[in-house]
């Protein structure tokens, strides 16, 4: 297992390393760069001349051609130094400081809600198959599933605000807005924090628990699942001794995944809470060209990535000792 | 059955005979007090000033403070002013509560006033543009505001290539940069090549509020290599993060990037003072206790005591937040089409909802590429004939109807009811809806081929398809351009509409890609117009005026790049280069007409509709602000209307909770 | 195991020594009639083959065209009467007019029905013109009224007939994103089958392509793409075209959770005894491994239904997804994510939503049906 720990580090890297080339030149896919982008942001009246512009490109290195661009960003990156946003003109590090925190303490939170009741879920759906309790959440999981996000977002927003004179948006409403800390204050913030993280939230509940049903399903109709039911072993224990141990592999598979996810992902905790996340950064960086910005978040993401699915590995032989790597 | 509402006019026809004007006005100040004890500050200040933490009101102020005649009532201190923008955009953010430009656009909109500066005057035969600033102003941290800020935003900042790439261009007369000279501590001039004639009007608008940014040298010398201690500042810049000092500085003064908000250090002249850096998306600024305007009965201004400011990634949660009750004053991006969500939510929200005009003469311009890279594109888009049978093609009261709730009226792409150049022929010509008439031009233009499906056919034979792109986050645009597709195919044109981001249709207009745009038709009022024609004449490399950026390329490159207009479209260039150095307004008017005349002439632009309002959202005992108002990019949103003086009454908002 | 239950045996009747003879049912048949047993899948698929069906004759079943706009603008759906405002019972039933105003105050439409308009609904009915297959000229709709209007669902901002958008929508929605998804799911299991069953170097390195994949931002490679993508295709190939790329690269978490079962499966006993039959990887994958997992299979089919639908109007974002005109239920739920519609014109988001909800529960069933037929062990 060490062994197998070391080698997988070493692929790693190269991974990382790969991801990261990949990453600036799909960057620069689109037609035009980031003072293209810039210009775009202008608004009228604001003259930029064809001098200031050709200034601009190489006041900001785009004039370099990529590989030359590429090293100076690695090495200044292997220096703990990810350069500058030209869009916020802020370095990298600062403003990935500020958003990163608040992103995890709502994307954490809300990934171990989906897992603690999703997985539950999964287990009581596929147990009693076909009853209506069954049916009924399967009912209410694709409805979560068939409307949009976004939309689902708007409903809570509305319904919140139209009939539980609740606030729009924000950790605090905004009679705390200004407050100091308080009790009061505290529980604000805990209360618009769980109405956001059960609306973001519950597509993912209902993607998990389907998966989590249907695997269980295929595991329960087994040969040693009867054999084991002949010898007389209790049906809770029976079902949980193996068969879900097995059924959870989906979710370990994809585990990896979600570390990633809960930093891209997250417009919709923008959008719902309004908070300032990394998601809507990347989004922005990644769409206005600003290399540095994207590119280092890039990185991040893709270091997250490889732990990620290595996490996902060692947790899928623990689940399923047959499985050799 | 949908009733067509006539837009009410009153509003616009106050603001006309108003003429602009260069001559030097110091209306505003004047009235002495006669002891400095009259002067009255807010609580919070009195209770500073008790605890000796910050200088009496008289210290403060200036010896003859500008005294605002409040457009009401004198007011109360008190109160939160809450508003809320949306991704930072653009214009709105920066002067979300007012910027101080050195000189402002009169309460009117029609003219220019003092303001940092008392007055200015041209010598030299006009070549000389002499700025004479106001005596006595304190910054926000309670040091002096002199000349030697001029000083050094010109000579270290504006001149210096690490920190811009080029001088700034509206200081430009003939592609030539001015000698600047500081007069003495309270004089600065600046001589050029010719007279810059609408200096004033942009010292008044962009220019005039981004400059003072700079002016705070006894703050910013310390990122400025030309004044710091060299290895202090290398310490400053790697403790920041950064690697050159130009990087610290633009952080550190942030001027021109996303986020104007993140330094609480920064000095400031405008009437609230940024109390800590955005946090979680909202950010608030206090009362500046050295601001330098009092009222008629000498209370410092302003009245109000902070502005929450809070911005949303999406326009729908911040309009649902409009419609919850949580904001007072909104007038940036809220659409009309949403009025019926704002007008709901007025009593719950204890707002009203106003509606003002803007500076769109038309809600859209369509432009055609007259410079497309197809050639019989390019000849069909040059044929007036075609542009017209567009015009008559679109069904524009049906734009109205079903777009605008029936509150807007066909227009062309004039300018707004109450310009000294509104033409009410021009701004109506070639909009009846006229499809057979249509036709008939079209058939006219070499294009009375069709195929088996009724689609015409252009000289090679291909069916003709047009094709537009428009930017994704403007539903509005869409919404008119769906019905551009059904009305063309009446007609036996196919038109493809395609949606995309913002950025990717600056790299198509750049590369001269694109075929047919559409834009909202703003800035076409008297302020901008003189000094900024985005859409009527070719010069602007860096805007949205797709029908002749090419020849605005040529323009700007002075003939290297994109391509030699001819004809009337050479002809505008020339009048705008005459309108920069011209000072007399009867010339300037007849050189604004021609431009017009060759515009309608030409069809350069296409209007759809008209005067449609925008929606204001005011809390309801929000005071001393207009009814019936205007807004938008060409007025920097509204600062004509000096929120410095608007109060609550009984000091603070009836939608607060508590 | 279950694969092998599958396999047919022989087919033709045989008679036994007591003389009577037995017909030996082949599996397809036996999975058939314990299908037909599933009440509820079987309703599912009518369900589906209706909604096909009602794509596929879209003119005659849409009562207008979809971009034709009426005067009565977010017009909400009409409701169909037996008995008129004087209590008289009607056999033939019957809509009335609307009567619009607009609100004084929030300059909304507010629609009353108009007892003197009553429009009798028919079937059969002489329309709007429209195109049979693209080809033919008809004008014959399967429901409406000869004068007047009749709008089932409702109408949007235009004045559309809701109904008649959501048949056209469901051409695109219920078509080409289905087959993006059925691509990505073949090359997820085939992938993953691969990575899992060899191991080893083969599997490390589609280990390390799918961390590449899910790491390198979609975003630019769009933006790429709707460069490249020639202007003249017609719409829908553009769209589709897109979409196929799409599912080049949204293969990865099917392959991964494939893989992670595989690698488990591939230690028993009768993959090994397939291998020793000379049995092919792709035959192992597709005729022993995958039915293993049926279930996930249909789950994961199930989840990127909708999530294709919705996805497409992401796409449209980036500029590469579908140009109006051309509608489908994920821009009609784009349409409708808006605060006012919510509050004012509810229909306008129920609408699609329902469609979508119920064609995924139908398949949910349908898949439901088919898993527990396919299986030898379900009672």
């Amino acid at each position: 297992m060490l062994n197998y720990a070391i080698r997988r580090s070493g692929q790693m890297l190269v991974t990382v390393f790969v991801i990261s080339v990949i990453a600036f030149v799909v960057i620069q896919l689109p037609p035009g760069d980031f003072v293209n982008s810039y210009l775009a942001t202008l608004s009228g009246g604001n003259i930029v001349t064809q001098d200031a512009i050709i200034a601009l490109r190489s006041q900001f290195g785009l004039d370099e051609n990529i590989v030359v661009q590429y090293w100076r960003w690695f090495t200044n990156l292997l220096q703990g130094n990810m350069g500058i946003s030209f869009q916020y003109q802020r370095t990298v590090l600062d403003l990935l400081g500020e958003r990163l925190p608040l992103t995890l303490a709502i994307t954490i939170p809300t990934a171990i809600f989906v897992y603690l009741v999703a997985i539950p879920i999964g287990i009581y759906s596929a147990v009693r198959q076909y009853s209506p309790t069954d049916y009924l959440l399967s009912f209410v999981g694709f409805i979560f599933l068939a409307i949009p996000n976004f939309l689902i977002a708007i409903i809570a927003i509305y319904i919140g605000y139209r009939y539980f004179g609740g606030s729009v948006g924000g950790l605090f409403s905004p009679e705390y807005e200004l407050a100091p800390w308080s009790l009061g204050k505290v529980l604000n913030m805990l209360q618009n924090m769980s109405l956001a993280i059960l609306i973001i939230g519950t597509g993912g509940v209902a993607a998990t628990m389907r998966v989590m049903r249907g695997m269980l399903l295929d595991e329960l109709s087994q040969a040693y699942v009867e054999t084991a039911r002949a010898k007389g072993l209790s049906e809770w224990r029976l079902i949980m001794k193996y068969p879900v141990r097995v059924a959870v592999s989906p979710v370990l598979s994809t585990i990896g995944f979600v570390l990633p996810a809960l930093i891209s992902g997250t417009e919709i905790t923008a959008t719902v809470l309004n908070i300032p996340t990394t998601g809507p950064l990347l989004l922005n960086a990644v769409r206005s060209q600003d290399m540095f910005l994207a590119a280092s978040i890039i990185f991040v993401l893709s270091i997250l990535t490889v732990i990620g699915t290595f996490i996902s590995d060692l947790l899928l032989v623990w689940a399923d000792p047959r499985i050799k790597l | 059955m949908i009733r067509t509402f006539a837009p009410t006019r009153r509003q616009f026809l106050k603001l006309g005979g108003a003429a602009a004007t260069t001559i030097a006005v110091s209306g505003l100040t004047g009235r002495a007090f006669a002891q400095a004890s009259q002067y009255k500050e807010a609580p919070q200040l009195a209770e500073m000033v008790a605890a000796g933490s910050l200088p009496p009101v008289e210290q403060r102020l200036p010896e003859n403070p500008v005294v605002i005649e409040p457009f009401e009532s004198v007011g109360t201190y008190g109160g939160h002013l809450r508003t809320g923008i949306i991704q930072n955009r653009g214009f709105q953010a920066r002067s979300a509560w007012g910027p101080e430009p050195i000189l402002r656009i009169s309460r009117d909109g029609q003219s220019v006033e003092p303001n940092l500066a008392e007055s200015w005057e041209y010598t030299n035969d006009g070549k000389t543009f002499v700025l004479h600033l106001r005596r006595g102003i304190k910054w926000s941290d309670g040091e002096p505001f002199d000349a030697s800020g001029f000083d050094f935003w010109w000579n270290h900042v504006n001149l210096n290539t690490s920190l811009s790439p080029a001088p700034m261009a509206q200081f430009m007369v003939q592609g030539e940069v001015p000698t600047f000279e500081m007069v003495d501590d309270y004089t600065v001039q600046w001589t050029f090549v010719a007279p810059h004639a609408n200096l004033p009007a942009l010292l008044a608008h962009g220019p005039g509020g981004t400059i003072p940014r700079y002016l705070p040298r006894h703050y910013l010398e310390q990122f400025h290599a030309d004044f710091a201690d060299e290895t202090e500042l290398k310490g400053r810049v790697s403790a920041a993060g950064f690697s050159t000092w130009a990087e610290l500085f633009n952080n550190r003064s942030n001027v021109q990037w996303l986020m104007p908000f993140d330094n609480p250090d920064m000095p400031t002249l405008l009437p609230f003072k940024l109390g800590r850096s955005m946090q979680l998306n909202v950010l608030v600024a206090d009362r500046n206790p050295f601001y330098w305007k009092v009222d008629t009965e000498g209370q410092q201004l302003p009245y109000i005591d902070d502005v929450v400011l809070t911005n949303y990634e999406s326009g729908e949660v911040r309009d649902a937040a409009i419609a919850a009750g949580e904001m007072n004053w909104v007038n940036t991006d809220t659409t009309f089409t949403n009025l019926p969500l704002y007008r709901e939510g007025e009593e719950r929200g204890n707002y009203s909802v106003k509606l003002w005009l803007t500076d769109r003469a038309a809600e859209h311009t369509i432009m055609f590429n007259h410079s497309a890279k197809d050639p019989v594109l390019r000849e069909l888009y040059n044929d007036i004939r075609f542009k017209r049978a567009f015009s008559l093609a679109l069904d524009r009261q049906q734009i109205a109807d079903t777009v605008y709730l029936g509150f807007a009226v066909p227009s062309q792409l004039q300018m707004i009811p109450g310009s000294k150049w509104r033409n009410e022929d021009w701004a109506v010509r070639d909009t009846e809806y006229d499809p057979d008439g249509a036709n008939a031009l079209l058939d006219e233009a070499g294009l009375s081929n069709r195929d088996g499906q009724g689609v015409r056919q252009r000289s090679d034979g291909k069916p003709l398809i047009l094709n537009m792109d428009l930017p994704v986050d403007d539903p509005g645009s869409l919404a008119v351009a769906e019905l551009i597709i059904e009305f063309m195919r009446e007609v036996g044109i196919t038109f493809n509409v395609r949606t995309i981001a913002r950025e990717q249709i600056r790299a198509l207009i750049d590369n001269n890609d694109m075929e047919v745009g559409i834009w909202i038709g703003d800035k076409c009022s008297d302020a901008m117009f003189p000094h900024s024609p985005e859409w009527h004449v070719p010069y602007l490399t860096t805007g949205w005026n797709v029908w002749g950026m090419a020849w605005a390329q040529w323009y700007a490159s002075k003939g290297q790049q994109g391509e030699e207009p001819q004809g009337d479209a050479k002809r505008v260039q020339d009048l705008f280069d005459e309108m920069q150095i011209t000072v007399d307004e009867a010339r300037r008017l007849e050189i604004g007409n021609e431009i017009l005349e060759l515009n309608i002439n030409n069809l350069w632009n296409i209007g759809d509709v008209g005067q449609v309002p925008i929606p204001v959202i005011l809390g309801s005992n929000f005071k001393n602000y207009p009814e019936e108002g205007f807004t938008g990019f060409s007025w920097l949103g509204n600062y004509n209307y000096h929120i410095e003086q608007t109060y609550f009454e009984g000091g603070a908002w009836s939608g607060e909770r508590n | 195991m279950t694969a092998e239950a599958t396999t047919p045996v022989a087919p033709a009747p045989v008679a036994t020594s007591d003389g009577v003879a037995v017909r030996i049912i082949s599996p397809r048949r036996l999975m058939w009639w314990k299908f037909r047993k599933h009440k509820l899948a079987v309703a599912s698929a009518i369900f589906l083959i209706l909604a096909y069906l009602a794509t596929i004759f879209a003119g005659f079943v849409a009562p207008y065209d979809p971009a034709s706009r009426s005067r009565n603008l977010y017009a909400p759906p009409q409701g169909i009467n037996f008995v008129d405002e004087t209590g008289q019972f009607h056999l033939q039933p019957f809509v009335y007019g609307w009567k619009m105003t607009r609100d004084l105050k929030t300059l909304s439409p507010v629609y009353v029905a108009d007892t003197t308009q009553k429009f009798p609904l028919r079937l059969f009915v002489q329309g709007e013109p429209y195109k049979l297959f693209g080809l033919i000229d008809a004008d014959r709709h399967l429901f409406g009224v000869d004068e007047g209007y009749f709008h089932l669902a409702g109408t949007d901002h235009f004045g559309r007939d809701l109904f008649t958008r959501l048949v056209y929508g469901a051409q695109i929605s219920l078509s080409v994103g289905i087959i993006s998804v059925f691509l990505s799911l073949v090359l997820g299991l085939l992938i993953g089958g691969i990575s899992g069953l060899y191991g080893g170097w083969i599997d490390n390195f589609i280990q390390r392509l799918i961390e590449a994949i899910i790491a390198i931002p979609t975003i630019p490679l769009w933006l790429g793409l709707a460069a490249a993508v020639p202007r003249d295709w017609p719409p829908l190939y553009q769209y589709f075209a897109i979409l196929v790329v799409l599912s080049l690269i949204s293969w990865t978490s099917t392959a991964r959770v494939a893989r992670g079962r595989f690698l488990a499966l591939r230690e028993q006993d009768f993959v090994t005894a397939a291998r020793v039959y000379g049995a092919s990887q792709t035959r192992i994958i597709a005729k022993h491994l995958v039915p293993n997992l049926m279930s996930y299979v249909i789950v994961t089919l199930t989840l990127a239904i909708p999530g294709i639908i919705i996805g497409e109007t992401a796409l449209s974002f980036l500029g590469v997804g579908l140009k109006v005109p051309t509608v489908s239920w994920g821009v009609l739920l784009q349409e409708s994510q808006k605060v006012q519609i919510i509050q004012f014109y509810p229909w306008l988001w129920i609408g699609p939503a329902a469609c979508v909800v119920s064609v995924v529960l139908a398949f949910n069933f349908v898949g439901d049906g088919a898993r527990d037929a396919a299986d030898p062990f379900s009672r």
